[in-house]
């Protein structure tokens, strides 16, 4: 037997794609609509909420005093720096990438799918610096009307903020790979057996 | 298809129009049923669909379909993964009491190569799996080479070591020899 014995051997055109190109067609388009107004629905859900964080920390940053007031606007930064680049990542394979020669496609499938590249401790290590003095500012604002000792408030939140980093860091790391992870697996299996 | 613009709607009509049956057979081949098939069928009209916009011309429009639809299949892992069911061949059809007995020899043996085929194709890495896929398809080696990425040399190479792979095992299982 030779493989090119099933060369040109017709299979059955089952289901629903037996001569029905304009209806997929059809179909399609109101699929690609449906898409669209879900993604357009996520965005606005983001933007309602960079909105509301920018209102809310603004509205916040008129009042109290000034290591209070300062630290509100760097958390207020902080939190939308970090909404914006949860929402960069959210979007995990670029449609544009499917018409990428596949072993081109999953080079940056992999890049894409990795949990956290240089560039993403580049931007989250600012991000959480931008957390860190600012809440740390905020709850010590509020702690030295009890305690005057800043050494010990300092170090309780860079203890308290590195535990919960960690944390955040590994229950992330968890459900990346609950999502992605077979799928990364996969994409490294396969590029092992393109070369 | 002018180099440097891009795909109309109207182009992108008549190159599914033209690709669709050879995009849902190399699905077929791949996930080895209908089902799983039609699915990852809407996945890539969907994809080229939205991509469409990001067709300059640079490859051949089939050629730049079935980089979508081979990317879509490798990454459609849990459809792959209950793929135990026979493709749906039309020469897979029952035998009629009106069949000659040469003709019903030829049939259950026809079914036979058929079945191991299919058994053949699982066993394959899902790479070589898309290689004899777009091979079937009658892909020539230099599109083979721009859909995958891999050198022209690489895929006759690959190839051709399938080829001998099929024939061994097929004289192995057989006796032949």
């Amino acid at each position: 037997m030779e493989l090119d014995d099933f060369k040109g051997r017709k299979l059955t055109l089952a289901g629903n794609f037996a001569g029905s190109e304009d209806k997929i067609i059809t179909d399609l388009q109101q699929k690609v609509e449906s898409a669209n107004i879900k993604q357009r629905r996520k965005l606005m859900y983001f933007s309602v909420m960079l909105i509301t964080m920018a209102v809310v920390y603004l509205a916040l940053h008129r009042r109290g005093d000034t290591l209070y007031n300062t630290g509100m606007l760097v958390l207020g930064a902080g939190f939308i720096s970090g909404a914006i680049y949860l929402f960069m990542k959210s979007r995990t394979l670029k449609e544009s990438l499917y018409s990428l020669p596949v072993t081109e496609f999953l080079t940056a499938a992999e890049k894409r799918l990795t949990y956290f590249r240089f560039r993403d401790w580049l931007v989250t290590s600012s991000i959480l610096l931008l957390l860190g003095a600012g809440g740390g500012m905020v709850l010590i604002s509020r702690l030295l009307n009890y305690t005057d000792n800043l050494p010990l408030l300092i170090a309780i939140w860079v203890v308290f903020f590195t535990g919960l980093v960690i944390f955040g860091y590994f229950a992330g790391r968890k459900d990346w790979e609950k999502e992605h992870g077979s799928l990364i697996k996969e994409i490294r299996k396969l590029k092992a057996e393109m070369k | 298809m002018q180099k440097g613009n891009p795909m109309q709607d109207e182009e992108f009509r008549q190159a599914i129009s033209h690709h669709y049956a050879g995009v849902f057979r190399l699905c077929c081949r791949y996930f080895g049923n209908s089902d799983d098939a039609s699915d990852a069928v809407q996945d890539i009209i969907m994809k080229v669909w939205t991509n469409r916009h990001r067709f300059r011309g640079e490859s051949s429009p089939g050629t730049w379909i079935y980089r979508i639809a081979t990317n879509v299949c490798l990454t459609t892992l849990e459809k792959r993964k209950h793929s135990v069911r026979l493709p749906d061949f039309e020469e897979l059809s029952d035998t009629t009491p009106d069949d000659s007995d040469e003709e019903k020899e030829k049939k259950t043996m026809d079914e036979a190569r058929l079945q191991f085929f299919k058994r053949f194709m699982d066993s394959l890495n899902s790479a070589d799996r898309l290689l004899v896929s777009l091979y079937l398809e009658e892909i020539d080696s230099g599109e083979i080479a721009a859909v995958t990425g891999l050198t022209g040399s690489n895929v006759r190479t690959r190839i051709s070591r399938i080829k001998s792979q099929i024939k061994k095992e097929w004289e192995d299982s057989n006796g032949i020899r």
